[in-house]
């Protein structure tokens, strides 16, 4: 699609534009309505050009016109040929335990989900991308779908996390994350029963993520070990999509297995 | 200097000018983010190819800048000049939006 723009255009914009079109083509396969989009502002951006180049030089400019024209009568015919003109790969494995939009309990979501765009399932993801534990508020635990965009996902599909690789649905390599402490319970008939999780002896520092690419930290703290929890926070001063802190902070020894929370950056 | 007109000569490119710069008024945003964005606030959806060309546009003018590519994508930045000619653009949206609103409500009504 993108031989319809002039090659100067595409030597500045190739990159970023085929990236959205992947993006755009990931949410939804067939659109005419993208695909007239892309051809029509293509075309236009050619025509000028071929009006400068008639200007300086008359043959230069009708090779020139030869050429967008063999070009706009091609992608015509291949049109009328059929829309779908990118395929992406999508992985899709097994069944899809939790929907987005409906409420969960947080720690019934299994570690890793499967993420839909529309009705297409596009991979999977950590649950940490998804669903928000909402502890803070003193409300119920229930996870809130956190917004995805599609280009966070392409860097996280297939995306091998240091030291868990890609992990199928419902295996999580991380069970529950450890207490330092143990905790007693008093049941009603004032039995206590205490619970705890020991920890395990390896101890981590955390390294510092500040700023970092969120898929690419939150991989990072997943391969140390660390059980990651991300909260969505609106910032003035990091973009989307980035980390703003962690908690404990940067420098902090922490269990292995230990809970660490991760603000990201969130439109 | 950036002066009220420009973003009405942006012509036919006028009404996407406006959102994107209403989308990056609050931080720099890659093509989808501006896209995902500008459905989320103003119910828009921005093609691929007029998306790139308003913000083609944008930047030519200074009123946007490019950052550096970030994993294959390219964040937006509104500029100072941006942010002025946006803000003066909207202030002048509002009271055509006022006067209007206030026209219907005297000949016809409130809803």
């Amino acid at each position: 699609m993108l031989r319809w723009y002039p090659r100067l255009w595409r030597q500045s914009h190739e990159e970023e534009f085929a990236a959205l079109l992947e993006d755009s083509i990931a949410e939804r396969p067939h659109s005419p309505r993208r695909f007239l989009d892309v051809a029509l502002h293509g075309v236009r951006l050619r025509s000028v050009e071929m009006r400068r180049a008639f200007r300086t030089s008359r043959r230069r400019a009708l090779v020139g016109s030869g050429a967008t024209l063999a070009v706009v009568v091609g992608a015509i015919a291949f049109a009328t040929g059929g829309f779908g003109l990118v395929a992406t790969s999508s992985p899709s494995k097994g069944g899809m335990p939790y929907e987005p939009g409906k409420s969960a309990d947080y720690s019934s979501i299994p570690d890793y989900v499967a993420v839909w765009i529309g009705p297409n399932k596009v991979g999977y993801t950590p649950k940490a991308y998804v669903a928000v534990a909402n502890g803070s508020s003193g409300n119920s635990p229930m996870g809130l779908p956190a917004r995805v965009y599609s280009s966070n996902l392409k860097t996280l599909l297939g995306h091998e996390y240091p030291g868990i690789g890609f992990v199928a649905l419902g295996a999580s390599p991380w069970t529950q994350p450890c207490r330092t402490e143990t905790v007693t319970e008093v049941g009603t008939s004032g039995q206590a029963t205490t619970n705890s999780i020991p920890c395990p002896s390896t101890t981590i520092v955390l390294p510092n993520m500040v700023g970092m690419v969120t898929p690419t930290g939150v991989g990072e703290l997943s391969g140390l070990g660390v059980s990651v929890v991300v909260q969505n926070v609106h910032s003035r001063s990091i973009s989307p999509g980035h980390i703003i802190s962690t908690s404990p902070g940067a420098g902090s020894t922490v269990h292995a297995r230990q809970a660490v929370v991760v603000d990201i950056s969130i439109r | 200097m950036t002066t009220m007109d420009d973003l009405n000569a942006f012509g036919r490119y006028s009404g996407p000018a406006t959102l994107l710069l209403s989308s990056l008024a609050d931080g720099p945003k890659h093509g989808y983010a501006l896209t995902k964005d500008v459905e989320h606030f103003a119910g828009v959806h921005l093609a691929p190819g007029t998306l790139y060309a308003a913000l083609d546009r944008l930047v030519e003018r200074g009123l946007v800048e490019g950052l550096p590519v970030e994993g294959r994508r390219r964040p937006y930045r509104i500029t100072a000049p941006g942010a002025t000619a946006l803000r003066e653009h909207l202030d002048a949206q509002r009271q055509v939006t006022e006067v209007g609103l206030a026209r219907l409500k005297r000949a016809w009504g409130t809803p």
